[in-house]
C-alpha cells in the first residue's frame, strides 16, 4: 500500500515538475502539516536548535563540492536571534539584538552591522533586499513559514513518510519556478522539523542545501548574553556593500 | 607492467580524491571563484518571482566579471613578479634606472574604479593600518574588506593617506 502511495507520489512529482500551472495546487495532507508547522513555530517564545548542514558549491563548469558543518541557532520572539555556523572553510556568527543585525566572520576577524528593526520576518526580508543576505532555512523561523513556502510554489505535494534520526517524519515537497524545497516534519507529538532541503535549479548543476535538525529545545531558556554581540578587541568593523 | 600502471593510477586517483575531500588543500582561488560565481543555493525567502531568473543571471554575470579581473590580475602579477626579480638582479648596478622603471610600471598598472569588489585579494598585497582601519595595497589599488551578499569581499577604495 505504502509503495503504491510512494509510486503515485513519484509519478505525480515527475508529472507536475514538468507542467507550469498558474494557480498553486496544494495537497490537502501537505497543507495540513504545513499549517501545523506554522502554528507551532509561531507559538514558540524561544527555540534553541543544533543542526548539521551540508551545502553544495559549484565550481568550474560542472563540478560540485559538498561542505558539511554545524549550526547552532537560537531564537527569541519577537526579534532576537543568534547563529553559529562552522564548516571547515567558514566560521560565521550572526546576531539580531535590539534592532541591530551583526555578521561576524571569525576567520577574517571582521564584523558588519546594520540597523534591523521589526519582526524576524521583516528583518530577514529587508536583509535580503538591502544587503543580499539570505540564510537558507531562515524562512522556517521567520514566523511566516507557511506563506513563504507555499505562496510562490506551483505545487506542494505529500511525498510520504520517512525516518530521520529515529523519528517518523512527513515528507513534503514544494515546486517553485526554478527552485524546489523539501521539508520533513516530525509525525508524532509537536510538528518539529526533521530536515529541510533546497535545490536551486537556477544554477548549473542545481546545488542543494540541506539542514538536519538534531537537537530541538522548544521554549528554551536562552541567556541574554547569547544574543549580544561583543566585538573581540582586535576585530575590525567593515561595511555592507551592495 | 600492467599492474604497476594500475597501481600508480590507483594512487593518483586516491590522491586526487583526498585533495577533493579536503577543501584546505585546494587552491584558494578555486574556492573564491566558486563562491563568487555560484554562491549558495537560493531560498524561498530570496525568491523574487518571475523576475528572479533575469536578476540572478545579471548578478551571475556581474560576479563573473571581477573574477575575470582577478584572473587577469593573477597573470599580470606573475609577470610583474618576474619582472621585479630581473630588476632586483640589476638593482645594484642600475638603481636609478630601476626607480624610473617602477614609476613607469605604476602608471601602466590597471587601476580599478573605487567601489569595485573582488572576491579575494590579488596575490602579494601589503597591508597598512590607517586610523585603526586595515587597508591592502597592491597593483596601484587600495582595498578594504567589506560584506557583499553575505560574503567577505575586497572593495576598491581611494588611497587613505
Amino acid at each position: 500500500m505504502r509503495s503504491i502511495h510512494y509510486f503515485a507520489a513519484v509519478v505525480m512529482w515527475v508529472g507536475l515538475s514538468s507542467t507550469a500551472v498558474a494557480r498553486p495546487e496544494i495537497d490537502a495532507q501537505a497543507n495540513e502539516v504545513l499549517k501545523a508547522v506554522n502554528t507551532y513555530m509561531s507559538g514558540l517564545d524561544a527555540l534553541l536548535i543544533s543542526a548539521e548542514v551540508s551545502e553544495e558549491s559549484v565550481y568550474g563548469d560542472n563540478h560540485k563540492l559538498l561542505f558539511v558543518g554545524t549550526v547552532e541557532l537560537g531564537i527569541r520572539h519577537p526579534a532576537q536571534f543568534f547563529t553559529e555556523h562552522h564548516t571547515n572553510f567558514k566560521n560565521r556568527r550572526t546576531y539580531l539584538n535590539q534592532g541591530t543585525f551583526t555578521v561576524f566572520d571569525e576567520d577574517v576577524n571582521v564584523y558588519a552591522q546594520a540597523s534591523a528593526p521589526g519582526s524576524l520576518n521583516d528583518v530577514f526580508t529587508k536583509l535580503h533586499a538591502r544587503y543580499g543576505i539570505s540564510s537558507p532555512g531562515s524562512e522556517l523561523f521567520s514566523g511566516n513559514a507557511y506563506e513563504l513556502l507555499v505562496s510562490k510554489a506551483s505545487r506542494v505535494i505529500y511525498v510520504g513518510e520517512s525516518t530521520i534520526g529515529g523519528r517518523a517524519c512527513h515528507h513534503i515537497a514544494g515546486v517553485l519556478a526554478d527552485m524546489d524545497w523539501q521539508l520533513w516534519v516530525q509525525k508524532e507529538g509537536d510538528p518539529q522539523l526533521c530536515r529541510y532541503v533546497i535545490t536551486d535549479r537556477n544554477v548549473p548543476m542545481a546545488p542543494q542545501f540541506s539542514i538536519t535538525f538534531d537537537k530541538w529545545q522548544a521554549n528554551a531558556n536562552i541567556s541574554n548574553q547569547r544574543f549580544n554581540f561583543r566585538a573581540p578587541a582586535d576585530a575590525e568593523a567593515i561595511e555592507f556593500v551592495k | 607492467m600492467m599492474n604497476k600502471v594500475t597501481t600508480a593510477l590507483g594512487f593518483s586517483l586516491v590522491g586526487a580524491l583526498l585533495m577533493i575531500a579536503e577543501p584546505n588543500n585546494l587552491p584558494d582561488s578555486l574556492f573564491n571563484k566558486a563562491e563568487a560565481v555560484i554562491g549558495r543555493p537560493l531560498t524561498p525567502i530570496s525568491y523574487a518571482g518571475v523576475a528572479r531568473r533575469t536578476t540572478r543571471r545579471t548578478v551571475y554575470a556581474a560576479s563573473a566579471a571581477p573574477t575575470t579581473v582577478v584572473v587577469t590580475e593573477d597573470n599580470s602579477y606573475e609577470q610583474q613578479q618576474a619582472a621585479q626579480a630581473q630588476q632586483q638582479a640589476a638593482e645594484a648596478q642600475q638603481q636609478a634606472a630601476l626607480a624610473q622603471q617602477q614609476a613607469a610600471e605604476a602608471q601602466q598598472q590597471a587601476s580599478l574604479p573605487v567601489g569595485a569588489t573582488l572576491p579575494s585579494l590579488p596575490p602579494g598585497c601589503g597591508s597598512t593600518t590607517v586610523n585603526n582601519q586595515s587597508y591592502f595595497h597592491c597593483g596601484g589599488n587600495w582595498y578594504r574588506p567589506a560584506m557583499q551578499n553575505g560574503n567577505i569581499v575586497y572593495a576598491v577604495v581611494a588611497n587613505p593617506s
